[in-house]
């Protein structure tokens, strides 16, 4: 298990006296009508670490991805980006805070082609007046996607083949290279290797880390606790949409985790 | 008011024979629709108009439901309809109507919702006859009098008249119209019928197909449907003229058939070479046939059609008269006469001067 | 090549369906394979082209439009209107149809992006809502007594070409090149495919769609005009089922009522490819009830092949 040099800096949740982190959330509700997914949830991303977001079936972490990537407006409690509130509206604000997010149903349009994916609201448009007209760049678009997929280690028959023929594997490649190439600041990845063979699943951790290395933070949600120790810097534990426990990687067994997660261990106050 | 010569179908074809203009103008059954002369006698429609106090006086409320809206002769049917109710005096008249000819269930429902709304009368075109039978037998059930207009059911119940066109005679009249216009010789026609299936088209396609069979000079050779669509008359029509070179003759069997088939002889650089005989008239078919483009029209009398079905059906619940089926009676329009006061009083009918007797 | 030809496929198989009809035609009737007959093929199939083609947009987005019948119908009778009673020429009584016609798009587009009702049902209600507006302008009767200028998009020509089948040309090629080519049409075949990705990534997918409604009704607006325009009157009954007849030809040429899937030029092949059967029958004399049924086995086999075809790719994927 390699750690990167900087993890020097303050991974010990107590020790908050450190630059404040990139994404916070505090506090936060949601609401799906009677059901109450988030119930004041906390959650702290820090430059340039692996943050791994555990907790059962139904916790609320792909709600709480949701909120942290502007899918969902909470109905209470705020985000703060750099130690700034922030308010995310649509996926868009998101984004431009340099937040990037591949969700558990991956939102990949099927009929698309790979690059039309990898650049969906984003494409390339031609210079000139052309380009104001809407027209796109389709070969810097090609070139570009071929180039990140291959700096990513994704392997696609070719950039040009609609999403709906790649197997399952090979469209979450995609998915995650997506916001891999975009993200400035933080990735957020939920489940991002649940449908991968060992050698994708291997490579996408490989990718997470060099992003960690890269000097950007990455979110992962995942059910699987070697993986997670294995990656991780630290873990945040969510309960029955509150954090329940956050441990350093380093410093913390699968059984606790699992303990964690069933509510027989927390570490977080109960009345925040 | 009668037309100026009113003969039955056989009278005709001797008029024909005995080489009189096709002009004639022409109106079938004579003895019904002698009857439904004498019963509109203009002092009877002013003694109702006055409120003369009759058996079951008293606001009357009819329905009057037409195939569909949304065709000139449709409107002419209201004019006559609203006409009758006027004179009559204290009679509303509801127009209601489904926006195609195909909605038979439409239609079907629309009837059901008269029944239940207890209307006193209601006046009705079929836009199927056997769908529709079940409904007007509803009707009768609840004690409301119908009267057909146009088309009736099959069965038509015994109580149950119908004011409408004689379709088949008037369409074997358009055939030996045809052969008269052709001439001797060989010669190739076409039938622009509108909706496969429904009874008026049938007849009318029956009654040609009947006529031609009397002219061994003259061969079918193409028959389309326009489904009431100008549009799709016209596309049909182009097809059949290039189908066919020598085509000498077309009957297109309703408004919206006459005007594509127009519009595609013309566009094929044909007019006046090809005869056509159309039915119904329209404005731009009556155009047409001063311009010289359509041969003649059979023009009925849609305004008599509601004209009768709204006076009978009052006449019939205020005195209790039976309701008895009538012809209305069709006109052969043609370049001659369309300008004679007669066929004015058709074309343009109002109720100052209703073209019913 | 493989997926691009997976893509075609459907199209290539119409298109071939297009050939063999077109050559059978050949030999079966002596007088099929004439420049007249061509000509007027072209005339006849041209406003439903420009319908399907509008027709095909919307159904990319996984959406439908119904509606299209009574809208050319509402926009034709409104454009004859103007030309008769307030002396509009054909260009100004044009662009009121147009006009007529985007409104309908703007309505059935607020009614799916902004009151959420299916498309199925709000053009369903505007079919409804447009055909009872044309009877309302016309009185129910139809517009006649136009000058013969107002012949100009259906009967005129450019060059011995019809100037129906032109207007075609310009709005297939730049409808096709706006799907192909344009970010929009990317957004459009995005928001079909999945609606939440499109609106994840950022796409501003109620005005988008919205758009794509309002164009679909400008086409239709201008296909309504032509055919006004070519039988030279306002026709209260134009357009009864033409949704269907639209519907059919996108669907043959490819497009996909699960969205995501279509191309102008595969719609232009199913197009054709219904005007054929119909000029082929009235050329053979074949009764109308032979050509509905082979339309419609027509539209079994297109859209059994799409299924077949997309239960392939699911498989593999
Ligand atoms: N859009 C929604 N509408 C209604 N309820 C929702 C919605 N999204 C999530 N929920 C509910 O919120 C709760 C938390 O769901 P969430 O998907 O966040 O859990 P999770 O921790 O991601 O679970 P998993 O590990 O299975 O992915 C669940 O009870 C779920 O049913
Ligand atoms: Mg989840």
């Amino acid at each position: 298990m390699s750690t990167a040099p900087e993890t020097e800096r303050s991974v010990d949740p107590r020790d908050v006296t450190a630059e404040a982190p990139v994404l916070e959330a505090r506090g936060i509700v949601k609401r799906f009508g009677h059901v109450e997914a988030l119930r004041g949830a906390d959650f702290t991303v820090r430059k340039a670490e692996v943050v791994a977001l555990i907790g059962d079936n139904g916790a609320g972490k792909s709600t709480l991805i949701k909120t942290l990537s502007g899918v969902h407006a909470p109905d209470e409690g705020e985000l703060l980006v750099g130690g700034r509130p922030v308010r995310f509206s649509t996926p868009v604000d998101a984004r431009q805070a340099g937040v990037e997010t591949v969700y558990q149903d991956l939102a990949v349009a099927d009929d698309l082609s790979v690059a039309a994916n990898l650049y969906l609201g984003r494409e390339i448009l031609r210079t000139g007046p052309l380009g104001r007209l809407g027209l796109l760049d389709k070969r810097a678009m090609r070139r570009g996607a071929a180039e990140a997929l291959s700096q990513l280690g994704v392997r696609i028959p070719r950039v040009t083949t609609p999403i709906a023929m790649l197997s399952g594997g090979q469209r979450q490649s995609v998915a995650v290279a997506r916001a891999i190439i975009w993200a400035t600041s933080v990735v957020i990845l939920d489940e991002p290797t649940a449908a991968l063979g060992v050698v994708q699943t291997e490579r996408v951790l490989d990718v997470v880390r060099r992003a960690r290395d890269a000097g950007m933070s990455v979110v992962l949600v995942s059910h699987n606790m070697p993986q997670v120790l294995e990656i991780a810097d630290r873990v945040e534990v969510l309960r029955l949409g509150r954090r329940a426990a956050r441990f350093r990687a380093d410093e913390v067994t699968t059984d606790e985790l699992v303990a964690a997660m069933t509510g027989s261990l927390v570490t977080e106050k109960e009345d925040r | 008011m009668a037309p100026s010569t009113t003969s039955n179908r056989r009278a005709t074809t001797r008029q024909r024979r005995g080489g009189s203009v096709l002009a004639a103008v022409v109106a079938t059954a004579v003895l019904a629709a002698c009857s439904g002369v004498e019963v509109r006698d203009g002092s009877d429609d002013q003694a109702a108009a006055t409120g003369e106090p009759t058996a079951a006086s008293g606001p009357l409320e009819l329905a009057v439901l037409p195939k569909a809206v949304g065709h000139e002769f449709w409107n002419t049917v209201r004019a006559g309809a609203e006409c009758a109710a006027e004179l009559a005096g204290d009679v509303t008249v509801e127009w209601d109507g489904v926006t195609a000819e195909t909605d038979v269930e439409g239609q079907v429902n629309l009837v059901q919702n008269f029944v239940t709304r207890q209307v006193d009368g209601i006046v009705y075109a079929a836009t199927d006859s056997t769908a529709l039978a079940p409904a007007t037998q509803g009707a009768l059930d609840a004690g409301i009098p119908v009267a057909m207009i146009d088309s009736g059911t099959d069965p038509q119940p015994e109580d149950v008249p119908l004011y409408a066109t004689d379709n088949r005679a008037a369409a074997v009249e358009a055939a030996n119209l045809l052969a008269e216009e052709l001439g001797a010789g060989e010669h190739e026609v076409a039938l622009i019928e509108f909706q496969p299936g429904s009874q008026t088209n049938t007849e009318r396609v029956e009654g040609f197909t009947e006529g031609l069979g009397q002219h061994d000079n003259l061969t079918l050779v193409g028959q389309q449907p326009s489904h009431s669509d100008v549009n799709e008359a016209r596309r049909v029509t182009e097809d059949i003229l290039t189908a066919n070179p020598n085509l000498a003759g077309i009957f297109a069997a309703n408004e919206p058939s006459v005007l594509g088939a127009a519009q595609a002889v013309e566009a094929a650089g044909r007019s006046g070479e090809i005869v056509i005989i159309g039915w119904d008239a329209a404005p731009d078919e009556v155009a047409g046939l001063r311009s010289g483009q359509i041969s003649a029209l059979v023009v009925q009398n849609p305004f008599n059609m509601g004209y009768l079905g709204v006076q009978n059906m009052v006449e019939h619940l205020r005195e209790g008269s039976p309701l008895e089926s009538a012809d209305t009676g069709v006109t052969f329009l043609t370049q001659e006469n369309v300008d004679t006061e007669e066929a004015q009083a058709i074309l343009e009918p109002s109720c100052d001067n209703p073209p019913v007797g | 090549m493989r997926e691009r030809l997976s893509n075609a496929l459907s199209e290539f198989t119409a298109a071939a369906a297009l050939v063999v009809l077109f050559v059978a035609l050949s030999f079966a009737s002596p007088h099929f394979l004439t420049a007249d007959n061509l000509f007027n093929i072209g005339a006849q199939t041209a406003v439903i082209a420009i319908i399907a083609t509008a027709q095909t947009m919307v159904i990319i987005t996984k959406g439908i439009d119904l509606s299209v019948g009574s809208v050319a119908a509402l926009a034709g009778v409104v454009g004859a209107i103007t030309v008769r009673d307030l002396g509009f020429s054909i260009w100004a009584a044009t662009a009121v149809a147009i006009a007529v016609g985007a409104l309908a798009g703007l309505v059935n587009g607020l009614l799916v992006t902004v009151a959420r009702i299916p498309p199925f049902i709000a053009t369903l209600g505007t079919m409804s809502a447009a055909r009872g507006l044309v009877f309302i302008v016309t009185g129910a009767v139809g517009v006649y007594g136009l000058p013969e200028s107002f012949q100009l998009l259906g009967n005129g020509q450019i060059l011995g070409i019809p100037f129906a089948v032109v207007l075609t040309g310009v709005v297939a090629v730049g409808v096709a090149f706006l799907l192909a080519q344009t970010r929009f049409g990317q957004y459009t075949y995005a928001m079909g495919s999945n609606l939440e990705a499109a609106r994840r990534s950022g796409i501003p997918v109620g005005r988008h769609l919205t758009a794509v409604y309002v164009l679909a009704g400008v086409l239709v607006g201008l296909g309504g005009m032509i055919a006004a325009s070519r039988v030279n009157s306002g026709q209260p009954n134009y357009g009864i089922a033409l949704e269907l007849d639209v519907i059919a030809a996108a669907v043959i040429g490819g497009a996909s009522l699960f969205g995501g899937q279509g191309r102008i030029i595969g719609t232009l092949i199913g197009a054709f490819l219904i005007a054929l059967v119909r000029n082929g029958a009235v050329l053979l004399d074949i009764s109308i009830h032979y050509q509905m049924v082979i339309v419609g086995l027509i539209i079994w086999a297109a859209v059994y092949f799409d299924q077949y075809r997309r239960r392939r790719l699911e498989s593999r994927g």
